[in-house]
């Protein structure tokens, strides 16, 4: 086993689930720094829905839901999943 | 953020750093305490180091994460992610129990009650379960088990999912249920969550965080869900209550953070605190007080109308604030402990700060000061853990670079008198020359302050050793100072006060101007709780045995 200095994030390959907790917590702060642009700086309004610009001006339709993987550091466009499929037998679940 | 692994030399560092002059000090002693110790607490003894898990399994893994009091008195529950035979994903969540009722003078020898948690969704395969969240392990009085840990999926399963089991007083698990969210939309949620079981209607309930899709931006919420007592189940969804900022749809970057912390409960009341982002993409901490039961609602002597939290408005560092520790005393006030980075003394990069702060029972801020560990120019980082009041004694754990040079971290416990101006009493840091420590959890039980962690040492040749639990009990005093020798592991436990700048952080002009701590209320957030049913609960296979590899503690006293 090779050991990994747990005082030094680096170390670590982000993603690792055996990592210690301290250095997960590390991982799971969002760097706004790296944030994808463009993205609207003012609020969304929500009559008109749609998202606006900190100068007022409109930025139109944003519906690209970035996510923080905390796993990779990336902001990722966030494709929607798959539900559990109900034909996948699961030792332990009731019958219907 | 790093941690620096240098150190200035301690007994410079003490000649030229001064400490702080306007901060009261009560450092007895060691001859008056050390009669007080024998004379009035019983047992005598100046406390003990001791260490538990499987610290002869050459790669085991044992990472605790809360320590909880039984019936019993003196019994402490500890429970954490745990794995005999690292690197795998075979982790499971185990608790025990260790006897530390013999005091001071008594290091604990033996752990009884033990237990081991796992998950299979496919029956065939073991997925990982970890529990590394302070907060994820409730005892209720009559020392049943609640147990809430992440569920690391398969490829085929490539989610996170979130575990929740009851054991009885005897470790025989009574039920297991796994959840995940059902919207459909954002779903990689439920990385953390905290348990508590109890209230009016005897119900066991879960707070997790978790994705949702708001006006066409990812959001991150907290999600309270109670379930049946008797089988884990969801109950119905009109008792879910949604944490989400007011005006999240303001910005993209407006939505909970990941961290999130439950107190001790006070009648049916217990107090969560959030990280919550606003639109200067800084963390937030945002405590509630809760009335559990069902209705499960705020508190109504909390503020609903505003979004209490402090936000760090020091210069540099970026300032996000993560909350470790929250305490709910008798008379409903809250204590938070969080920490931060700050721009060092020496501008040589921004390590992490300690604040501890307390609003009174109807949500106002009181105070909130900064624990800071610099001494001779120099900075190191500092991370709190959680928090207990005693009187008008507040016990603070943390862990913080090794002053005297070993470049390892160590666990320390702070003392605040709290009876007026906040004012540090005492700080010890317990050290080894060859460990990194670090601490998670504070509890008082009976004269001992208790705190604990894990920890790891390099090892011959660097190969690495297991990872501990590793705990403190120190005199509530502060007298504990000296040595111990645990399995051949020598620790000190040393005073740090020398090394401690403790500061009110409300103050912009610090008096001794080198905190630079800053710390600001803003307003701009409404607290809302929601109905918003997003979880489900699936069966799974049960895979619940005491652990393969029995745990062990040993101890050392300090002298």
């Amino acid at each position: 086993v090779t050991w990994k200095d747990p005082n030094n994030p680096d170390s670590w390959t982000r993603g690792d689930f055996l990592a210690p907790p301290h250095i997960k917590h590390m991982w799971e702060v969002p760097d706004y720094s790296t944030y994808p642009d463009p993205r609207p700086t003012g609020p969304y309004d929500e009559e008109r829905e749609i998202w606006t610009n900190a100068d007022e001006s409109d930025f139109g339709v944003y519906e690209e839901r970035y996510v923080w993987n905390s796993l990779t550091g990336d902001w990722e466009l966030f494709e929607e999943p798959d539900l559990m499929s109900e034909d996948i037998h699961i030792d332990g679940m009731p019958e219907e | 953020m790093s941690f620096r692994q240098d150190r200035t030399n301690p007994s410079s560092a003490v000649s030229n750093w001064k400490g702080r002059t306007d901060t009261p000090k009560a450092w007895p002693s060691t001859s008056v305490s050390t009669w007080l110790n024998s004379g009035l607490f019983g047992g005598g003894g100046n406390g003990y180091i001791f260490r538990f898990g499987l610290p002869d399994v050459t790669v085991a893994d044992f990472y605790p994460y809360t320590i909880y009091p039984t019936s019993t008195s003196g019994v402490m529950r500890v429970s954490g992610r745990w794995n005999d035979a690292a690197p795998n994903a075979d982790m499971r969540i185990v608790g025990f129990d260790i006897d530390l009722s013999g005091g001071l003078s008594s290091p604990p020898t033996s752990v009884s009650n033990q237990t081991a948690w796992s998950f299979s969704i496919t029956g065939t395969a073991q997925e990982g379960i970890y529990s590394e969240q302070p907060g994820g392990l409730w005892v209720d009085g009559s020392d049943n088990n609640y147990s809430v840990g992440n569920v690391w999926g398969t490829i085929t399963y490539d989610y996170y999912n979130l575990g929740f089991a009851k054991y009885n007083s005897s470790g025989v698990q009574q039920w297991q249920t796994v959840f995940r969210q059902n919207t459909g939309q954002i779903s990689p949620g439920m990385q953390r969550a905290v348990c508590w079981h109890g209230g009016p209607d005897d119900d066991a309930v879960f707070l997790t965080t978790m994705k949702d899709s708001v006006a066409g931006a990812n959001r991150t919420r907290h999600q309270m869900v109670p379930c049946d007592e008797g089988t884990g189940a969801e109950l119905s969804g009109s008792y879910n209550r949604m944490i989400y900022p007011n005006n999240e749809s303001s910005s993209v970057n407006n939505w909970m953070g990941n961290s999130l912390r439950r107190s001790n409960t006070q009648g049916d009341h217990i107090c969560t605190v959030h990280q919550a982002y606003d639109n200067t993409m800084k963390n937030l901490i945002v405590p509630i007080v809760w009335e559990m039961g069902r209705g499960y609602s705020v508190e109504s002597s909390w503020p609903a109308t505003a979004w209490i939290h402090i936000q760090n408005t020091s210069t540099g560092g970026g300032g996000d604030l993560t909350p470790t520790g929250v305490h709910l005393d008798s008379s409903g006030n809250v204590y938070v402990a969080c920490y931060f980075p700050a721009t060092n003394i020496d501008g040589s990069g921004a390590d992490n700060n300690v604040v501890i702060t307390k609003w009174n029972s109807s949500g106002v801020l009181q105070w909130r000061y900064c624990l800071r560990q610099q001494a001779n120019g120099r900075e190191d980082p500092t991370i709190s853990g959680d928090l207990v009041i005693d009187g008008t004694d507040l016990y603070v754990s943390g862990y913080s670079t090794d002053v005297s040079g070993s470049g390892f971290n160590a666990p320390w416990i702070a003392k605040l008198d709290v009876s007026g101006t906040p004012a540090l009493t005492w700080i010890t840091q317990v050290t080894s020359p060859s460990y990194s420590n670090y601490a998670s959890t504070i509890s008082i039980i009976g004269d001992q302050v208790v705190s604990t962690g894990y920890g790891q040492t390099t090892g011959t040749g660097g190969s690495g050793t297991p990872v501990v639990g590793m705990g403190v009990s120190l005199n509530k005093d502060g007298t504990s100072l000296g040595t111990a020798d645990v399995d051949d592991i020598t620790y000190t436990a040393r005073d740090i006060s020398s090394y401690t700048v403790f500061a009110n952080a409300a103050d912009p002009s610090n008096p001794d101007g080198t905190a630079n701590v800053e710390i600001g209320a803003t307003a701009g957030y409404t607290q809302q709780t929601a109905t918003d049913n997003t979880t489900s609960g699936y069966f799974n296979t049960k895979l619940t045995e005491a652990p393969g590899t029995t745990n062990t503690v040993e101890g050392g006293g300090i002298s």
